[in-house]
C-alpha cells in the first residue's frame, strides 16, 4: 500500500466531503497541479463540479428510494436532507443502492420537521424496507413444504418468510400514509382522518412475487412474525401471539407471497 | 464493421423489449443490478435473451490506494455469471478511501496521477479483478476535474502500460479526451483541442484497445462538464473517425444518462456512429 497516493486521495475525498474543516482545502490544493493563475481558479471550479454532482446525485437516489417522505416534506426541504445526509452520512460502498438508511435518524433529530409531521422517520423507515424487498433475492414457494402444518409437530416446524419481509410497530396510521401516497387506496383524506384519530399501525413489508408490498399488519401478526424471524418454532412463535388467527391468516399468506414454506427438523 | 450499441436507462427498459429495436449490444451499470433478485434483474435478464449485455461499472475504484471493496466485487461477480455479459468494463480512477478510520465511497470518478505508484496500485487492483472474475476487463479513461501534482508521464503511457502489464483492454471515452482538452484549455494550459485529441488517440497501443464511448457534454462559461446529457458534440464526431482509422473497427458504444432523451434519439446516434464507420471503412 502507498502511502503517497493514499494520503492525496484522503486528501481529496476530505476537501469534497468536509470542506469547512481546517486545512482540508489547503491540504487538497497541496496535491493538486495549479502552476498558473487560471488553474487556481480552475481547480477550485474542478471541486465544486465534484461537490455538485455528489448533491444531485444524493438528492435522485433519495428520491427513488423516498417518494412518500419526498411528497410530505416537499422538494426544498428533500433537497436539504438530501444534501445533510450526504455530508453526515457518506456513501461507503459504490453500489448508491445501498445508501439511505439513515434518513429515518436524520429526520428524528429534526424537531423542526417532527413537531410538524411526528410520522416522518416511520414513514422513512417503513420506505427504506420497501426499497430493500425490491432487491431482496427471489423466492420460490416450496408448495409441498406446506403439508407438514398438517402432519408435522408444531414445536419442530419452522416457517419460511417471504425475503425482505420488514415489520415496524408505529404509533401512526404509517401504512395508511404510505399506501395513501403510492397507491391512493385508502384516499389521503381517510389517510389524514386516521392520522386525526391518533390511530396506531402495524406494518408488514414483503416481495409479492416482483413486488415490494405494504398492509396494515392482523391482530398479533406482527408479533408473531417477528418470532418467525427470530427462528422460533411455530408453536412458539403462535404462542408468543395469543391474538393471532393464524388459520384465517395462512392461506392468503401463502396466497400472497408472504408465507413460502415449512421446515421439519431434518430440513 | 464494427459493433455499435447503446446505454440501456431505466426510462427505456419497456420501449426496447418490445420494439426490440437493431442494435449490436446494449450496456448498463452493473451496479444498478446488484441486487440478490427482483424486478430489475429479470428485466435485464429478459434483454439479454435478445441483446449481448456490456456491464459498464462505475464504482469499483480501480485506481484506490485502499484497495477494492471485497463485497463490491462478488456482487460483480455474482451478476457477470447470471448474465454472461459480452464485456466487463470501469474506469482509470479512484473512489475509495479511509478517513478517520472509516471507509468512504466518492461516487464518483475521481482522478489519478500518472506515476508509477498510481500505475502499482491501479494494475494490483486490476489483476485482482481480473482474476476473481475470471475474465479481461476494459479499463476506460476519465475525464477528469482537477489534476492531481506527481504525474511524471503521459495518459497514454499510463494506460497503454496498465494494459501492457496487466492483459486489461482499453475503453477509449472519445468524449472525454475531448472535454479534458476544453477544460486544459480553459485551466490556461491547452493547445488546439482537436489537434491535442488526435495526438492523444495517435498515442495510445492500438491493439490494446477493445472498445470506444462516444457521449455528450455540457460547455460552461467555466468548465466542460462530462454530464452525458446531449448528443455526441461536431469535434467528437471527427475525433470518433480519427479513432476508428486508427484502432479498427471497435465495438462503440453512445451513452446518455442525464437528461434522457426519446428511445428513438439514442438509436439515432447509434446510426451515426455505423455511419461513420462505413465512411471510414468504405475510405480504407
Amino acid at each position: 500500500m502507498s502511502a503517497g497516493l493514499a494520503e492525496q486521495q484522503q486528501a481529496l475525498l476530505l476537501a469534497l466531503w468536509q470542506p469547512r474543516q481546517p486545512d482540508a482545502i489547503a491540504t487538497a490544493a497541496a496535491h493538486v497541479e495549479s502552476v498558473t493563475a487560471a488553474g487556481q481558479r480552475h481547480w477550485q471550479r474542478g471541486l465544486h463540479a465534484y461537490r455538485s454532482n455528489g448533491q444531485e446525485l444524493a438528492q435522485r437516489t433519495l428520491a427513488a428510494a423516498y417518494p412518500v417522505v419526498a411528497s410530505l416534506i416537499g422538494p426544498d426541504d428533500f433537497s436539504r436532507m438530501a444534501r445533510q445526509l450526504w455530508q453526515q452520512y457518506p456513501p461507503v460502498q459504490g453500489d448508491l443502492g445501498q445508501w439511505g438508511q439513515p434518513l429515518a435518524r436524520l429526520l428524528a433529530s429534526l424537531p423542526e420537521l417532527t413537531q410538524a409531521e411526528p410520522y416522518l422517520a416511520d414513514v422513512a423507515t417503513v420506505e427504506w424496507a420497501l426499497h430493500r424487498a425490491a432487491t431482496a433475492a427471489d423466492a420460490q414457494a416450496d408448495f409441498a413444504s406446506f403439508s407438514l402444518l398438517a402432519e408435522g409437530d408444531p414445536a419442530q416446524l419452522n416457517l419460511v418468510l417471504s425475503p425482505g419481509l420488514f415489520i415496524l410497530d408505529s404509533g401512526y396510521p404509517v401504512a395508511s400514509i404510505i399506501n395513501a401516497h403510492l397507491l391512493g387506496e385508502p384516499t389521503l383524506a381517510e389517510a389524514g382522518r386516521r392520522l386525526e384519530a391518533q390511530a396506531a399501525e402495524s406494518v408488514v413489508v414483503w416481495r409479492e412475487g416482483l413486488k415490494p408490498r405494504l398492509r396494515q399488519a392482523d391482530a398479533g401478526e406482527a408479533t408473531f412474525l417477528a418470532a418467525v424471524q427470530e427462528g422460533q418454532s411455530l408453536a412458539d412463535s403462535l404462542s408468543s401471539a395469543p391474538a393471532f388467527d393464524f388459520t384465517g391468516w395462512l392461506a392468503s399468506a401463502v396466497q400472497s407471497g408472504l408465507l413460502v414454506g415449512a421446515r421439519g427438523p431434518t430440513q | 464493421m464494427n459493433a455499435v450499441g447503446i446505454g440501456w436507462r431505466h426510462p427505456h427498459y419497456r420501449e426496447l423489449l418490445e420494439g426490440q429495436p437493431p442494435l449490436d449490444f446494449i450496456e448498463v451499470h452493473s451496479e444498478n443490478f446488484f441486487g440478490e433478485g427482483g424486478a430489475a434483474l429479470k428485466v435485464l435478464e429478459q434483454a439479454r435473451q435478445t441483446y449481448p449485455v456490456s456491464l459498464h461499472g462505475v464504482g469499483l475504484g480501480l485506481g484506490s490506494a485502499a484497495g477494492i471493496d471485497g463485497w463490491h466485487l462478488e456482487r460483480l461477480a455474482a451478476l457477470i455469471d447470471r448474465i454472461d455479459p459480452v464485456r466487463v468494463s470501469d474506469h482509470a480512477c479512484f473512489a475509495r478511501a479511509v478517513l478517520g478510520g472509516v471507509p468512504r465511497h466518492a461516487s464518483d470518478l475521481l482522478p489519478l496521477p500518472f506515476n508509477d505508484e498510481a500505475l502499482s496500485v491501479l494494475c494490483c487492483n486490476v489483476q485482482q479483478v481480473q482474476e476473481r472474475l475470471r475474465r479481461r476487463l476494459l479499463v476506460e479513461n476519465l475525464s477528469a476535474y482537477v489534476t492531481l501534482q506527481g504525474s511524471d508521464r503521459s495518459e497514454t503511457e499510463f494506460l497503454g502500460e496498465l494494459a501492457r502489464r496487466t492483459g486489461c483492454h482499453l475503453l477509449v471515452d472519445v468524449n472525454n479526451i475531448y472535454v479534458n482538452s476544453l477544460n486544459a484549455r480553459l485551466a490556461g494550459d491547452g493547445p488546439d483541442p482537436l489537434a491535442e485529441c488526435e495526438s492523444w488517440l495517435d498515442a495510445l497501443p492500438a491493439e490494446a484497445v477493445g472498445e470506444i464511448h462516444l457521449a455528450g457534454h455540457c460547455v460552461l462559461d467555466d468548465i466542460v462538464i462530462d454530464d452525458h446529457g446531449s448528443r455526441v458534440a461536431e469535434p467528437v464526431w471527427q475525433l470518433y473517425q480519427h479513432a476508428l482509422q486508427r484502432f479498427g473497427p471497435v465495438p462503440t458504444l453512445v451513452e446518455w444518462d442525464t437528461a434522457l432523451p426519446p428511445l428513438a434519439v439514442l438509436l439515432n446516434e447509434a446510426q451515426r456512429a455505423r455511419d461513420v464507420s462505413r465512411l471510414v471503412w468504405a475510405s480504407a
